[in-house]
């Protein structure tokens, strides 16, 4: 098992090498030079030949359910309001009988993947999806479920999977955060879900919130305050102070990460202005995309791949409105309708601009919802079995992974639980799950702990 | 937290535990029930119908076995099904997740070592019986007696205290040395931190020689009875007790809460013993004698979080909204005094911790007997008195209301007796304190399908056991009464009023031991930066174990013995060598002890954004020390008060605070993460507040020369000379930047502004 250098370490660790051969006072200026070299940091050879270069992770929070998706369920209409014995369909909440999905199925694209009506726009896309039916995970309450999803464990200190992608391949793009966090709002557990855990900080996701498209409000103080050529004399003075700085002190990781995050607030400064400006997308681009809060955030997540970050989340809105505890089959009408568009105009933009090849478009929530009824008319959380589906960046499309039982209950045939997901989407990166690791505590850490499998079967 | 307890967590203590396991004897009870109760209990024991007619929760039971035979042979893992069956992963079924590979190997060292239990085991288990084991858990025990700790010789020439002494056992034992005593200006910077959070300025900077163990002592004491010691440790606790100026206007204000925090911060100056401390904070309206102004104590229940409620909606909706607001009283008090999640017993029993459902029902009903409202500080005769006033004047501003016009002679009328009563009686335009008094809310149905609440000022209530935190399912009342398992035998009764001055008392008599290990911790904590037990709001199962165990009890039974005074354990702490010592630190330091979990040096640390903003306005000498009183505006560039003061509002908070790691002031805190982000950085850069302080010194005048210039910015800012590379590089930069020898303004605050954001002004060594 290899062990893998963290980015920020190797780098400096030659420096600092570098450092002592040319003895204090110009080691100061070598380092300074060195930190602003950019293609030292750029990005790191994969374990072997990736298939993605980039995710964009579109995040249901709240948990939406399979069979009102991609997962149709027949049986649920024909036992309706029972609960036959031939699923275990015990639950955390107590929930009555079986609650049918309201909405009808066809087959879409050349592959005849199912789909229900909720998507119209987004169905003809299916030849490039692949949906997971099957997907588990080990927790029904919202918090642990979102910190399974992006870190694997519920363990606080643990790096979530964006943080690892950057320690596994670097920064694509020096000048804009490696992983961006763009919610309308906040997810219910809120900066532990995008955390470096015990990884150096300068991969923790940078949260974004988008419900204002202002690019100078998008990220707080983005403006620079003075005039660039001041700038760039003041961010000289830096690199020398703290450098200098950093050599009396062994090159502590909180200043070198401090020092690396000066640098990258500088260039964001042009770089994100930029990457976070809507108005710059054509009039007929915003259209296909449509309106709301997920649309643009659909749309900056694009932008945000063409220009290299390696790992963005979208989450769909403020706390959890997929946790359709009461009133589902209406609630989930005007979420799909929401979704319907902009995922469609997703798929079908990068896949126009040749970045479907190698971006990873992911989607699906922290956990499904049960087939039986709760208060009524609402569905509970179910983290036994539920859909999420992959497309671009090396997945095979037109197909379908795994099976529910015949309620949509459990994961049945081919079960993905959230290691089999993460080691597969490392997979696609070019990273292998079981040697991307992190010696911490005495012990070498990775994404998948001592779990996961990638699934061959969704792999071109 | 909701109505839903995490889990998961078993894995990390439990590897820890099976490390341990080869040198002490595995035992069911301490080590292997834990692991069932968490992942087996539900169907193999607590459920009516015992799944495969198989009980793990004695072991007993487990080698009786249930339909498949016995579960368990004593000295054979191979044999014996319960192993195999886990070792399968066919246990827990249906791929839920179970125990983990290093959890499963103790099992089967367990039954390999004959399946032993510490004592005899009962004919049936019992919930009673759960607890009475555990209160032998190591956060649960008694403390021990202080005794005389004597350095040994050896031990002399570094050690000054008992702190040392048990540092030093530790570094033994992973065969590390300490670093020796920091250069005594880094001491001066690192003690004035944690003292006051503020930086030595001017008059108490900066001895240019070292400074001698006398004259460090002198400076210790000098600092710990300055006034903004108060300021710099109030923030600790108002984390923890989310403490806001102002909630979302749908909600009950905190128009007043600086009178809380202001008694904090006094509180922290009169070195209030932490018991009182406790005990005014939760029922300082039941301790007979105190000032009407110590009231203001009562902000930790009355300034908590209220959840909006919809009167349209139906009792039961309403209830439930009631009974969150409980459950996030109970998680900030029982996570703040006691380090214990009691509120993941809100549905079913906790299973990590001994506290059963009843436990939650029992506290639940102090918390629900105590409702939050608003009070004037003064003896009975004027508040009464006041009390009336406000009465009237509230009503004559609904009657004034109803006249849309304001010109109308009627509504002058109205004004003028408005007028007339608050001028007209005295102290009628003094504070009230947020706080709570005993009093039960009913939430009754209005109509068919709407609400109202009746409020019934001096009632209590018991509360039933809900079953599954379900409101229409409730069990059996159980009565106002302490945690058991804290209990050495039956509960204290919490029925004095709504019981708060009863639960106050149990907190720091029978619970004491841990009380006093929690605080103990979390001033150790912002000493040291980091705790000796890395979980400081968890002591339970859950949580990590103490680094330093010895050395936690022994400072716990210290405070306690020395009246618990948090004072002197400050100052015992910041007098040790173990804080003396440098931050640098040996290649073997950093290589075996990366986080410095051991001190073997003095960690280094961010400053937190309280103290480096204060940080950067006091050494630009533009603090404004003015103590107490109103919140002012964080994002107004000239606020120059210190953080502390600085708005925080709940569900909104300013964006400075968001950067640098503030915690969102909507539950507890138990501690925070710092961060290192570009967006920080942007701030440096940026942000109208650093403008604003890069202007702060003036540029000397005079017609110095550039080198001068830097001088004397690093004499203020740094309190030290400029390296000749420092002087070099900052002389170059100001000529560069003004265009010339003659030094501009703008390039003078463009400099500073890179000195006040460099990381020597951020970092602590």
């Amino acid at each position: 098992m290899m062990t893998r250098m963290p980015v920020l370490d190797s780098l400096l660790l030659s420096r600092r090498a570098a450092l002592q051969r040319l003895g204090g006072g110009f080691g100061g200026l070598a380092l300074a030079q060195m930190l602003h070299d950019p293609a030292s940091a750029a990005t790191l050879p994969a374990h072997h030949p990736p298939k993605a270069k980039r995710v964009i992770q579109l995040f249901m929070n709240g948990g939406p359910f399979g069979p009102d998706f991609f997962d149709p369920k027949p049986a649920l209409a024909k036992y309706a309001g029972q609960r036959p014995d031939s699923v275990n369909l015990r639950t955390e909440r107590k929930t009555a009988g079986l609650l049918p999905s309201p909405f009808a199925f066809a087959p879409a694209g050349e592959s005849g993947v199912p789909v229900s009506e909720l998507l119209p726009r987004f169905s003809p896309h299916m030849d490039d999806v692949c949906v997971l039916r099957s997907v588990h995970t080990d927790n029904p309450n919202h918090g642990p479920a979102l910190q399974l999803m992006n870190a694997g464990v519920v363990v606080p200190t643990r790096p979530t999977f964006g943080a690892w992608s950057l320690y596994g391949l670097g920064v694509e793009n020096e000048s804009l955060p490696g992983y961006v966090v763009l919610c309308p709002g906040r997810p219910v557990r809120f900066s532990i879900l995008w955390t470096s855990g015990f990884l150096p900080g300068a991969y923790q996701g940078t949260y974004v919130n988008h419900a204002d498209l202002t690019p100078s409000k998008l990220l707080p103080f983005l403006q620079p305050a003075r005039s660039s050529d001041v700038q760039q004399q003041q961010m000289e003075l830096f690199r020398q102070l703290n450098a200098e700085h950093l050599v009396e002190r062994h090159g502590d990781r909180q200043l070198e990460a401090r020092i690396q995050s000066m640098e990258t607030a500088f260039r964001m400064q042009t770089a994100a202005a930029e990457a976070f400006d809507l108005s710059q997308e054509t009039k007929s681009t915003r259209e296909s995309y449509g309106e709301g809060h997920f649309a643009n955030g659909c749309l900056l997540a694009r932008r945000l791949a063409e220009r290299g970050v390696r790992f963005t989340q979208v989450y769909y809105g403020n706390g959890q409105p997929w946790d359709t505890h009461n009133d589902h089959h209406n609630a989930v009408r005007k979420l799909a309708a929401d979704i319907d568009r902009p995922m469609a105009a997703l798929l079908a933009d990068l896949k126009q601009r040749g970045l479907l090849e190698d971006t990873l478009v992911v989607w699906g929530g922290e956990f499904g919802r049960t087939p039986t009824s709760e208060n009524g008319n609402g569905r509970d959380h179910n983290h036994y079995g539920f859909s999420m589906w992959l497309a671009g960046g090396g997945v095979k499309g037109g197909q379908t992974y795994g099976e529910t039982d015949e309620f949509g209950f459990r994961a049945a045939e081919n079960p993905v639980h959230i290691h089999d997901l993460h080691a597969t989407l490392l997979h696609l990166l070019g990273l292998n799950h079981t040697r991307l690791t992190y010696r911490y505590a005495g012990r070498d850490f990775r994404l998948t702990d001592v779990a996961g499998n990638v699934i061959q079967k969704v792999i071109a | 937290m909701g109505p839903w307890c995490q889990t998961g967590w078993i894995g990390i203590v439990v590897t820890a535990m099976a490390g341990a396991a080869h040198a002490v004897e595995i035992h069911f009870e301490e080590s292997i029930r834990p692991l069932f109760q968490a992942h087996c209990f539900v169907c193999h024991g607590e459920a009516a119908d015992l799944a495969g007619k198989l009980d793990v929760r004695l072991v007993r039971h487990l080698q009786h076995g249930g339909d498949s035979g016995p579960a368990v042979v004593p000295g054979n893992r191979g044999k014996s099904p319960l192993y195999q069956k886990l070792q399968a992963g066919e246990m827990p079924p249906d791929g839920k997740r179970g125990l983990n590979a290093a959890e499963i190997e103790l099992v089967g060292q367990w039954i390999d070592a004959g399946a032993p239990t510490k004592r005899p085991e009962p004919a049936q288990f019992s919930e009673a019986m759960l607890i009475d084991e555990q209160r032998d858990f190591w956060s649960f025990r008694k403390l021990p007696p202080v005794q005389a700790i004597s350095i040994k010789p050896e031990q002399r020439e570094w050690a000054t205290g008992p702190i040392d002494t048990f540092i030093l056992h530790g570094l033994d034992r992973v065969g590390l040395q300490p670093t020796p005593r920091a250069p005594s200006r880094v001491l001066q910077r690192r003690v004035h931190f944690a003292l006051t959070g503020l930086p030595p300025v001017d008059n108490d900077a900066v001895a240019p020689n070292e400074l001698s163990s006398a004259e460090y002592v002198r400076l210790v004491d000098r600092l710990l009875a300055s006034p903004e010691f108060g300021e710099r440790w109030s923030r600790m606790w108002l984390d923890l007790v989310r403490y806001v100026d102002e909630t979302p206007n749908y909600l009950s204000s905190a128009e007043r809460a600086w009178l809380y925090r202001d008694w904090i911060i006094r509180a922290f100056n009169e070195d209030l013993p932490y018991s009182e401390f406790v005990r005014r904070q939760l029922a300082a309206d039941h301790i007979e004698g105190l000032p009407p102004s110590e009231f203001a104590a009562l902000g930790l229940l009355g300034l908590s979080p209220t959840f909006w409620k919809e009167l349209q909606l139906s009792p039961e909706v309403i209830s439930n909204i009631v009974a969150d607001e409980w459950d996030e009283r109970i998680d900030t008090v029982s996570r703040t005094f006691l380090g214990l999640s009691v509120a993941c017993a809100r549905c079913h029993h906790h299973k990590f911790d001994p506290i059963t459902a009843a436990d939650y029902y029992a506290l639940a009903g102090v918390i629900a007997s105590s409702q939050l409202t608003e009070r004037p500080m003064m003896e009975p005769v004027s508040a009464t008195v006041v009390q009336a006033a406000r009465k009237q004047v509230i009503a004559l501003q609904a009657d004034l209301a109803k006249f849309p016009q304001e010109t109308s002679a009627l509504a002058a009328i109205l004004r003028g007796q408005i007028e007339t009563v608050r001028f007209g009686t005295p102290r009628y335009e003094e504070p009230w304190a947020h706080v709570v008094e005993d009093s039960v809310l009913d939430v009754l149905p209005l109509g068919d399908d709407r609400t109202k609440l009746e409020y019934h000022p001096g009632k209590s209530r018991d509360l039933p056991v809900y079953r599954r935190g379900n409101l229409a399912d409730p069990g059996d009342i159980v009565p106002r009464r302490f945690l058991s398992v804290l209990s050495p035998g039956q509960p204290r009764l919490l029925q004095q009023g709504s019981g708060r001055i009863d639960l106050a008392n149990a907190l720091v008599m029978e619970a004491g031991p841990l009380t006093a290990r929690v605080i103990v911790n979390r001033i150790w904590a912002q000493v040291f930066g980091q705790g000796l037990v890395a979980t400081p709001s968890d002591f339970g199962r859950q949580g990590d174990r103490p680094t330093h165990p010895e050395l936690l009890d022994y400072l716990a039974a210290k405070l306690v013995e020395d009246g618990w005074s948090m004072k002197r354990l400050i100052r015992e702490m910041v007098l040790s060598a173990t804080f003396q010592q440098d931050s640098s630190g040996s290649a073997a330091s950093w290589e075996h002890d990366p986080v410095a979990q051991f001190l073997s040096r003095m960690p280094r640390r961010r400053l937190d954004i309280e103290q480096w903003r204060d940080n950067l306005l006091a050494l630009t000498g533009k603090l404004d020390r003015q103590l107490y009183g109103v919140a002012g505006p964080l994002d107004q560039p000239a606020y120059a008060r210190r953080t502390l003061y600085g708005r925080v509002v709940r569900e909104e908070l300013n964006t400075m605070l968001r950067l640098y790691d503030f915690p969102e002031a909507s539950g507890h805190c138990p501690n925070r993460a710092p961060t290192t982000t570009p967006l920080q950085q942007l701030f440096v850069l940026n942000s109208p507040q650093m403008l604003q302080w890069a202007a702060g010194l003036p540029l000397p005048t005079n017609n110095r020369s550039a080198e001068e210039c830097v001088n004397e910015a690093y004499r203020r800012l740094f309190q030290r000379a400029a390296t000749k590379l420092e002087r070099d590089h900052g002389a170059a930069f100001l000529k560069r930047v003004s265009g010339g020898e003659a030094l501009s303004q703008p390039a003078w605050e463009a400099y500073l502004q890179v000195l006040l954001g460099s990381n020597e002004l951020m970092f602590l060594d």
